[in-house]
């Protein structure tokens, strides 16, 4: 019971982890409240079993670098688009609008 | 009876003249996605209008694009360009364009719109798995009041909302995919919101999509217009197969009031 409770706890954190630094930092809050609560339940297990507690220290200590990269992205990140794809859009609208200018030529275009 | 239920359920709301959307007009809005009950923003979407002058007539081009924000460049990237150049009095289409990259999943469509013959000179270009390009032209006869997907956006805003009694169901014909296909938009009521451009008395409106739509089953959309002259939409809510978002807006310029 306490290796399972373990071994899930680890997996939880470090998914957390690895989900904090991506754009799905938002997300990363399951995996890192069940990593805590697993972390907390493994204390116990090892303090009622009289085994060591380095796991679950290892497991907060994931747990709270993921939590520190979820609040420093949720309070720092601004959501932007980039120059480079504002560019992109502004040739391609360009291009577009070049080309449509040609068809509208070429359209019979009569208003009501 | 049929054709008398039809007739009352199109005229429901009433389509004039354009009153509601002026050249130079921009909304800027931001697209979140509902990930496990978590919203995340995903992308800048546009809408623009401007005057466009060829050597014989005016045109309003009607602009909406989609740009993923930067952190979702390098995991899913969305450059989006949908077009319609229209009348500007009756907002008739007569060329429509959807240029779309997302995610590398590469479409391009065109449709020269004949409103005299009621048709269409579709072209469709798509990407092979070699990365080359295929087209496909087809001419298409549509209905007299089906639109391309962005007029009918912009023909929404022209609607007599402000005449229209709760439960009151307006039908639009888009021809989208070369497939024609008809929404119902029921007005909803009523409801005071805040958003990014103040707080906002809207009309609350039901957008229904056929069953058998490019988007799946049990797709559903509400939107939210400004009652107002300029009726914009100021938020919408949309579910699909896949999940659900936002729709918010972000900045509103160049309006008609």
């Amino acid at each position: 019971m306490r290796n399972f409770v373990k071994i899930i706890a680890f997996i939880s954190a470090i998914l957390a982890l690895i989900l904090s630094v991506t754009p799905l930092s938002n997300i990363a809050i399951f995996p890192l409240l069940l990593a805590i609560v697993l972390a907390i339940l493994l204390y116990f297990l090892s303090k009622k079993q009289e085994k060591s507690n380095k796991p679950v220290q290892y497991i907060l200590l994931l747990s709270i670098v993921a939590m520190g990269f979820m609040i420093y992205k949720s309070l720092f990140t601004v959501a932007v688009v980039e120059e480079e794809a504002v560019e992109e859009m502004n040739i391609k609208e360009q291009e577009s609008q070049e080309e449509s200018l040609k068809e509208l030529e070429s359209l019979d275009i009569e208003f009501e | 009876m049929r054709l008398l239920l039809l007739f009352s359920l199109v005229c429901a709301f009433s389509f004039g003249q354009n009153k509601t959307i002026a050249s130079g007009e921009k909304l800027v809005f931001t697209a979140s996605y509902n990930m496990s009950g978590i919203l995340t923003d995903i992308a800048e979407v546009t809408m623009q209008a401007n005057e466009v002058k060829t050597s014989k007539s005016t045109l309003l081009h009607l602009k909406t694009t989609a740009v993923t924000y930067s952190k979702w460049d390098s995991f899913f990237k969305i450059r989006d360009l949908y077009e319609s150049y229209v009348s500007p009095t009756y907002l008739t289409p007569y060329l429509y364009k959807r240029d779309i990259d997302e995610g590398g999943y590469y479409k391009f469509m065109q449709y020269n719109f004949n409103p005299k013959t009621r048709t269409v000179n579709s072209l469709m270009r798509k990407k092979n798995g070699k990365g080359e390009f295929w087209e496909e032209r087809k001419t298409l006869s549509i209905g007299a009041n089906t639109n391309d997907l962005v007029t009918t956006l912009y023909k929404l805003r022209n609607l007599d909302i402000d005449k229209a009694k709760i439960n009151d169901t307006s039908q639009f014909t888009i021809l989208f995919d070369n497939k024609e296909f008809t929404v119902s938009v029921k007005m909803l009521g009523k409801e005071t919101i805040n958003t990014a451009i103040g707080r906002k008395e809207c009309y609350k409106l039901g957008i229904s999509l056929p069953k058998n739509n490019e988007l799946g089953k049990n797709s559903d959309f509400v939107l939210w217009l400004t009652a107002d002259g300029n009726k914009i939409p100021v938020y919408g809510k949309f579910k699909i197969p896949v999940g659900n978002g936002e729709l918010k807006i972000k900045s509103a310029t160049g309006l008609m009031y």
